[in-house]
């Protein structure tokens, strides 16, 4: 039992002192290519690890972002952690970039670290080891400036100013004028999408089709086919104007003054209204002498 | 009657319509203008008014900076990089600082090539400064890449890369400490 006792608290012991990464179950150090880099390139190493169930790695294990030495920055660190079973996940992305100008082809080292976890009060440790790389010059050893060598590259200028997205959806916004002015002008009449003489052959079709819906759809569809021939809304008022102008339509004038009492009595009026199927054949008798006219039958 | 909601959904398109042309239309000579006022800097060699600067992009000041300093007026040039270097996207701002650079490594090459070594020296600091700070914002930058490293051949750095490099002959860190490209190779 003693014996048990010492073996248990020399694993603590062990385990406390971070002398087996026993919170790791997978790690994996993940390079680029270690060859052909030039001044300012950056580097990107991950390192996946898996860990025990409760291990997490200590927020301050990780270099710091910035300058590591002179020549090398480390510009960013991106921790991406998942719960994959029990433990975790961990994708740790590094983002070097070497300012160091060889004047050959050089070896460099990226230095190592040791990520710490934690687990309980316990600390383990897994280094990532350094890294080796080599790194080219640009330029000749000896630079020249005669025979067309180059000193420096020179200025660059600044590029167009692009206008803002919105300025290049401007052809988008004129087609969507037009579309809705046209719109426009076929709801007050101005243009006529038919020509005159299919509106009333077109009304008709659409009284035809109608006829199981409300009497007001029947009625809203001839107004519509006297609006679109007088370019205009037409109402009660204006008849005379239309007769004047459409002087074929003034035989149907009795038809078409029973149109608009039964429009002003459906649409405006309180009582309940009870169409009689006269008044739906009497709306297609008058749109068909009107499709007449337009046919010059009448 | 029924066609009263398609009125006004026509009336609301036809509004907004308008107001994307109108202001779309405005940008777009906006930009036209802005663009002729670089075309003048860079290609006409022509100054532009201090009226039509006030109102300049970050784009016409980088051409008016890149006007001053082929007129040698450099403190101008300068600040009005300076100006500009926090404007624009990370490209842009990788752009003002390879010029930036650029200024500063001309004057050092110039102090140099006139032996004025002590001149050169801060004017190379800064211009490594200006392409690293260039190069972190775009490290595909292959011009400020190679500015770079002329500036850091002119005036190197003594960081030791490995311990092996402590034992290296003390002669040549103080060779390499005096700015000035190495020639004289075949």
């Amino acid at each position: 039992m003693k014996a048990a006792v010492t073996v248990a608290a020399l694993c603590l012991l062990l385990g406390s002192c971070g002398g087996k990464p026993e919170a790791v179950e997978d790690f994996r150090f993940l390079t680029p290519r270690p060859f052909g880099y030039v001044i300012g390139d950056e580097i990107h190493q991950r390192i996946e690890l898996r860990t025990r169930p409760g291990a997490v790695i200590a927020p301050g294990s990780l270099p710091d972002q910035g300058m590591l030495n002179r020549w090398l920055n480390l510009n960013r660190v991106e921790v991406r952690q998942q719960t994959a079973g029990s433990g975790n996940v961990y994708r740790i992305d590094l983002f070097y970039q070497a300012f160091y100008a060889p004047q050959e082809v050089k070896m460099l080292t990226i230095p190592g670290f040791e990520l710490i976890l934690e687990l309980g009060h316990a600390q383990f440790r897994q280094s990532v080891p350094p890294w080796h790389f080599t790194l080219s010059p640009l330029h000749e050893l000896a630079i020249r400036k005669d025979d067309g060598g180059e000193y420096i590259r020179p200025d660059v200028l600044p590029q167009a100013v692009q206008a803002t997205q919105l300025a290049q959806a401007l052809p988008g916004a004129i087609a969507f004028l037009l579309v809705s002015v046209a719109g426009l002008a076929a709801v007050y009449g101005k243009i006529g999408l038919l020509p005159r003489r299919l509106i009333f052959k077109s009304a008709y079709r659409r009284l035809c089709r109608a006829e199981a819906e409300e009497f007001a759809v029947s009625l809203d569809i001839f107004h519509q086919a006297l609006n679109h021939l007088y370019q205009k809304p037409l109402f009660r008022a204006g008849l005379t104007d239309f007769f004047q102008r459409f002087p074929a339509y003034q035989q149907l004038e009795t038809h078409i003054l029973w149109f608009f009492d039964c429009s002003d009595h459906c649409f405006f009026s309180a009582e309940t209204q009870v169409v009689s199927s006269q008044a739906r054949d009497r709306l297609k008798q008058l749109c068909r002498a009107c499709r007449a006219i337009e046919r010059n039958r009448l | 009657m029924n066609r009263l909601p398609l009125a006004y959904a026509l009336w609301t398109l036809f509004a907004a319509s308008l107001a994307m042309c109108v202001f779309g239309a405005a940008t777009q000579l906006s930009a036209a203008s802005q663009n002729a006022l670089i075309t003048q800097l860079s290609l006409e060699d022509s100054d532009i008014s201090s009226q039509k600067l006030a109102h300049a992009t970050p784009e016409v000041r980088l051409a008016r900076a890149l006007f001053l300093k082929k007129h040698h007026r450099y403190q101008e040039a300068l600040a009005t990089l300076s100006l500009i270097m926090q404007q624009g996207s990370p490209a842009f701002q990788a752009t003002v600082r390879y010029n930036l650079g650029n200024i500063y490594l001309e004057q050092a090459i110039a102090s140099v090539e006139r032996m004025a070594v002590n001149d050169a020296m801060p004017l190379l600091i800064l211009a490594k400064q200006a392409y690293r700070q260039a190069l972190a914002l775009d490290s595909g930058f292959w011009d400020a890449k190679y500015n770079l490293e002329a500036a850091m051949r002119l005036l190197p750095e003594f960081d030791r890369i490995d311990p092996d490099q402590d034992r290296q002959d003390p002669k040549t860190a103080v060779w390499t400490s005096v700015p000035g490209f190495p020639r004289g190779l075949p």
